[in-house]
């Protein structure tokens, strides 16, 4: 395939010709698919292994760097590997070209490289400045080559740079490009530069949105690192227990305001830093793996056995106690567990609120009240305990006093739990502070029945506002949530259809998914609703209550409504549960106090005292007996 | 793209010992499947477990930090200083790295840990179900091991695959070069050469790459070595190669004539670049033992040589192979002589 005494045609003045004329047979233009062809074979069946082989050794470090994570050996070989793969792409052709005429894929296909004037002779450096430029436009994707479709001679780039011009003895040699293939090149680059101006303005658009993001993103990159930044924050420099850091994770994770991935985040700290394991350490572990049950279980286990009778043995008790909902277990752990550790208190306090056992939790948080860092879990707890301890007054001390230091969400949640929670007593809370904060000027249509205790607070309010002329109806069809559809449906039925609308809040009451202020309040209207025939009813779905916070409060207005029935039998049952409880409400106690007419009997708003306690216990046994007597 | 396809596809009286080998591949693939579906399962939820592996890993970083560093390659023991350093993010990896190690493993029971006492309790407890698993497992007790490397598992690795895709490949290189190469050297030649390459296959890995813990299995060895002394045999004959340039247009799809050894050159640049650009800790295809059988392919060829200075080549028959049938469209190229005349005589692609 050699063609010997071979002379380079004469293209200068013929620039429309597409047949090339000399002495030797015909020459014409090489097809663009030939070419293409023969860089293919160059390319993928003689270079590629030839490359993989070359680079093999880089390779290896590669993936070395990679697995040891080591960036500035990663960059080098890739840099590396690049830097090979030009040099062996523009060597090949350079050489090919410069003593052949062509590269082995470009012999297959009859093509040649040849001086685009006649009398030119290229030299070495001239193939190599061609070969580079290629490559260039092998890096652009090949969208260069395209020139091949509008350039009359065919000539991309590489070749008008360097004078040369691929022709082919084949008879599948072309003729220039015709009008249409050099409109389509055309639309073709309009498009392309279209797109890529689009995808540079969306990058741009996404960096600054980043930007923007920096502060968080910087916190995140922190914690990644093992460097909570909550904890880091509460933390005193001057502390010299290894395990500070990780007792304030557990401290802040109890309390809610740090996550799971905190305190992993920690505990790697502590291994990075070769501190000892030690009890806390397991203690973390067992939170941190609690989705396992067998690994969790193990570390609660090696805690106690590693060290018995501190408060990391007592913390896994109460853990173990807990996850078996055993709530006596849980109290006894707390009673006699070491005070000072501030994660055991938290937890807790958790335990009394959810017990509904407020006074104990007042005085934990008493306990708690120089933990800067739980600052934003102690003012929420306090003001719920004060509240549903009948300490009202206190209560809205508090709060304005929380109002100000949380941050606004929090403030915001606090507030609507606050009025929802004054406006079931009545409508002239719609005024207080909190509904203040809570409630401001919105359109029913942008109520947010995400966050049940907004949604419960502005609804009550309206009611307040707009009496009973509330359209319950447009209501349930706007709201997308099952749980308020059923209570918009109840409410709409109250007037017409009162047993239908007391199956739906029954329904509510007994439906463990939906929110529990929906379900108090669903109970609530049940209680209201209800005919004297059907609070039998009503006191058995209040009996299986789950949540203990709920109980009281549904059993307290249970009794109420049931004295106002004259329902004596009933009552009295509902108020013996409740004595045995210690959960008597203080208007509970001043209606039993007024069968009795004890001048110790107690306003609406304060609790009993242990006096009308015995009292009323009294009267509740005698009563009691009497009955069963008869 | 480019293939070999050679004989086209022979039929099974024509290479009865290939589709023998075949069929034989095919049926230990089943059994293993079925045998092996829960140790299989086992395993695997194993290898998914991020603690046991994380925990593995922190164990192994420092049993390499208390070993002879001479015994490991420095990688590892980088790898084990940075995650008893607290890189924990490379935890992970080290923990299935440290599968390949026998001696780690072998030594769990007396192995101390100064660290996590609850993961090193759990480390070892699923370490057992580990072993149970892979003593139920067929790759394990029918694939070479340090376990066991006794004779029997260097010829049954041989027949013993990971899975189908596995066996795919190994079978259709078989396929092509043992049916053509069954043709030259008959049946008793060709099951000759293909386990005394599988067996040389396996001592060139255990002497290059080390048997460790994790199984080699796989054909690969003594397909390489059947593909080599084909090559030899038939070193400037001109074969066919079916190509395709991944493009819809004429002449980037075909057939082409080129020379047997293009074959192994090609098979010998991608089993070399893999040997020299890979780690060998990180398992996967085993490089070594498809040179082991390339290079007996070519020592039985170059004794067969020595023997018989000319070896004669069964005569291919007239009629048309089934792959000119298949595509009487195809163009064919020839590059250096061509065994018959081109279909259409056109010397373009």
């Amino acid at each position: 395939m050699v063609i010997s005494n071979w002379t380079p045609p004469d293209l200068s003045n013929s620039p429309a010709e597409n047949r090339l004329v000399t002495t030797e047979p015909e020459l014409s233009l090489a097809r663009p698919l030939d070419r293409l062809a023969a860089a293919i074979i160059d390319i993928f069946i003689l270079l590629v292994p030839l490359y993989i082989l070359l680079s093999a050794p880089l390779k290896k470090w590669m993936m070395t760097s990679f697995i040891l994570g080591s960036e500035p050996d990663f960059v080098v070989t890739i840099l590396a590997m690049f830097f090979l793969a030009v040099m062996i792409l523009v060597g090949y052709q350079s050489v090919c070209h410069h003593f052949y005429g062509a590269t082995i894929g470009k012999r297959i296909y009859d093509l040649r490289v040849v001086p685009m004037f006649p009398g030119e002779k290229l030299v070495f450096w001239d193939h190599v400045l061609r070969s580079a430029i290629w490559v260039g436009e092998l890096l652009c994707l090949g969208l260069p080559w395209l020139a091949v479709y509008s350039n009359p001679k065919r000539r991309p780039m590489h070749d008008r740079l360097c004078d040369t011009v691929v022709v082919t003895r084949a008879p599948s040699g072309v003729r220039g490009p015709l009008h249409w293939e050099r409109s389509l090149v055309r639309t073709l680059f309009a498009a392309l530069i279209g797109f890529m101006t689009l995808v540079v303005a969306i990058q741009i658009r996404g960096a600054i949105d980043k930007l923007k993001m920096e502060k968080s993103l910087a916190a995140l990159v922190d914690r990644d690192l093992g460097d909570c930044e909550i904890v880091s924050s509460s933390v005193s420099e001057e502390d010299s227990d290894p395990h500070s850091r990780l007792k304030v994770a557990m401290t802040l994770y109890a309390a809610g305001l740090a996550d799971r991935s905190c305190l992993e985040s920690e505990v790697e700290g502590e291994i990075a830093k070769q501190i000892p394991v030690a009890p806390i350490t397991y203690l973390a572990q067992a939170f941190i793996y609690a989705d396992d049950a067998e690994i969790s279980n193990s570390y609660l286990d090696e805690v106690c056995e590693m060290a018995p009778e501190t408060v990391e043995c007592s913390m896994s008790q109460l853990v173990t106690s807990w996850s078996d909902e055993d709530w006596s277990a849980v109290a006894e752990v707390l009673k006699a567990a070491p005070k000072g550790s501030g994660y055991m208190e938290v937890w807790g306090i958790r335990h009394y609120m959810k017990q509904a056992q407020y006074g104990n939790a007042l005085t934990t948080l008493d306990g708690l009240l120089s933990n800067r860092e739980l600052a934003e879990f102690s003012l929420v707890q306090r003001v719920k305990a004060l509240f549903n301890f009948y300490k009202e007054p206190e209560a809205i001390a508090a709060f304005q006093q929380a109002v100000l230091s949380l941050p606004l969400e929090q403030g915001s949640d606090l507030s609507a739990w606050m009025c929802s929670q004054q406006l079931q007593n009545s409508c002239a809370a719609v005024s207080s502070p909190a509904c203040a904060q809570a409630l401001p000027d919105k359109a029913a249509t942008e109520i947010d029945f995400e966050h049940t205790s907004q949604a419960l607070a502005h609804v009550l309010a309206l009611e307040c506002k707009g009496g009973q002329g509330l359209d319950y109806m447009s209501f349930g069809e706007a709201v997308r949530d099952p749980d308020w559809q059923i209570f918009f449906a109840a409410n709409a039925n109250r007037t017409e259809d009162k047993k239908s609308s007391a199956e739906l809040f029954a329904q509510l009451l007994r439906s463990e998914k939906a929110p529990e202020l929906l379900r108090v309040e669903a109970a609530r209207r049940w209680v209201a609703l209800a005919s004297p025939s059907q609070m039998q009813e009503v006191v058995e779905s209040w009996l299986t209550f789950d949540s203990r916070e709920g109980w009281v409060k549904i059993g307290n207005m249970l009794f109420s409504r049931l004295a106002e029935q004259k329902n004596a039998e009933l009552a009295l049952r509902v108020a013996q549960r409740l004595a045995a409880d210690e959960s008597l409400s203080p208007l509970a106690v001043k209606i039993l106090a007024g069968i009795t007419n004890d001048p110790d009997a107690v306003g609406e708003r304060r609790p009993a005292s242990n006096k009308a306690k015995e009292q009323i216990k009294q009267l509740l046994d005698s009563t009691l007996k009497r009955e069963d007597g008869d | 793209m480019i293939f070999p396809i050679l004989s086209g596809l022979v039929h099974p009286f024509r290479a009865p010992a290939t589709w023998l080998l075949v069929f034989f591949n095919m049926l230990v693939l089943i059994y293993t499947s079925i045998a092996g579906l829960e140790a299989q399962e086992g395993l695997e939820d194993v290898m998914k477990g991020k603690y046991f592996l994380t925990a593995q890993g922190r164990i192994y970083a420092q049993y390499l930090s208390n070993e002879n560093r001479f015994e490991y390659p420095d990688f590892l023991i980088e790898l084990g200083r940075k995650v008893d350093g607290g890189e924990l993010t490379r935890a992970e990896m080290l923990g299935q790295l440290a599968f390949r190690d026998l001696k780690f493993m072998n030594s769990s029971e007396s192995l101390s840990y100064d660290g996590d006492q609850v993961a090193f309790r759990y480390w070892r407890h699923k370490l057992d179900d580990v072993r149970g698993f892979q003593e139920a497992h067929p790759s394990f007790t029918l694939g070479l091991n340090a376990e066991d490397p006794s004779f029997g598992k260097w010829v049954s690795y041989i027949f013993v695959h990971s899975g189908s895709l596995h066996l795919f490949g190994n079978m259709l290189f078989l396929l092509i070069f043992g049916a053509a190469l069954e043709r030259q050297i008959r049946s008793v030649g060709l099951t000759i050469v293909f386990l005394l390459s599988g067996v040389m296959a396996a001592g060139v890995f255990a002497l290059m790459t080390g048997v460790t813990s994790s199984p080699l299995v796989g054909a690969s060895g003594a397909v390489s070595g059947v593909m080599a002394l084909y090559c030899f045999l038939n070193w400037g004959r001109p074969e066919r190669f079916f190509y395709w340039f991944f493009l819809p247009f004429r002449g980037f799809m075909g057939f082409v004539f080129l020379p047997a050894w293009v074959a192994l050159i090609i098979w010998g640049i991608n089993d070399l670049s893999g040997y020299l650009g890979t780690l060998p800790e990180m398992g996967g295809v085993a490089y070594t033992a498809h040179l082991g059988g390339e290079l007996t392919g070519l020592a039985i060829g170059l004794i067969l040589y020595a023997v018989r200075r000319k070896w004669p080549l069964v005569e291919r028959p007239e009629t048309p192979q089934p792959m000119g049938k298949l595509f009487p469209f195809l163009p064919q190229v020839s590059i250096g002589p061509s065994p018959r005349k081109t279909n259409s005589g056109s010397q373009a692609a």
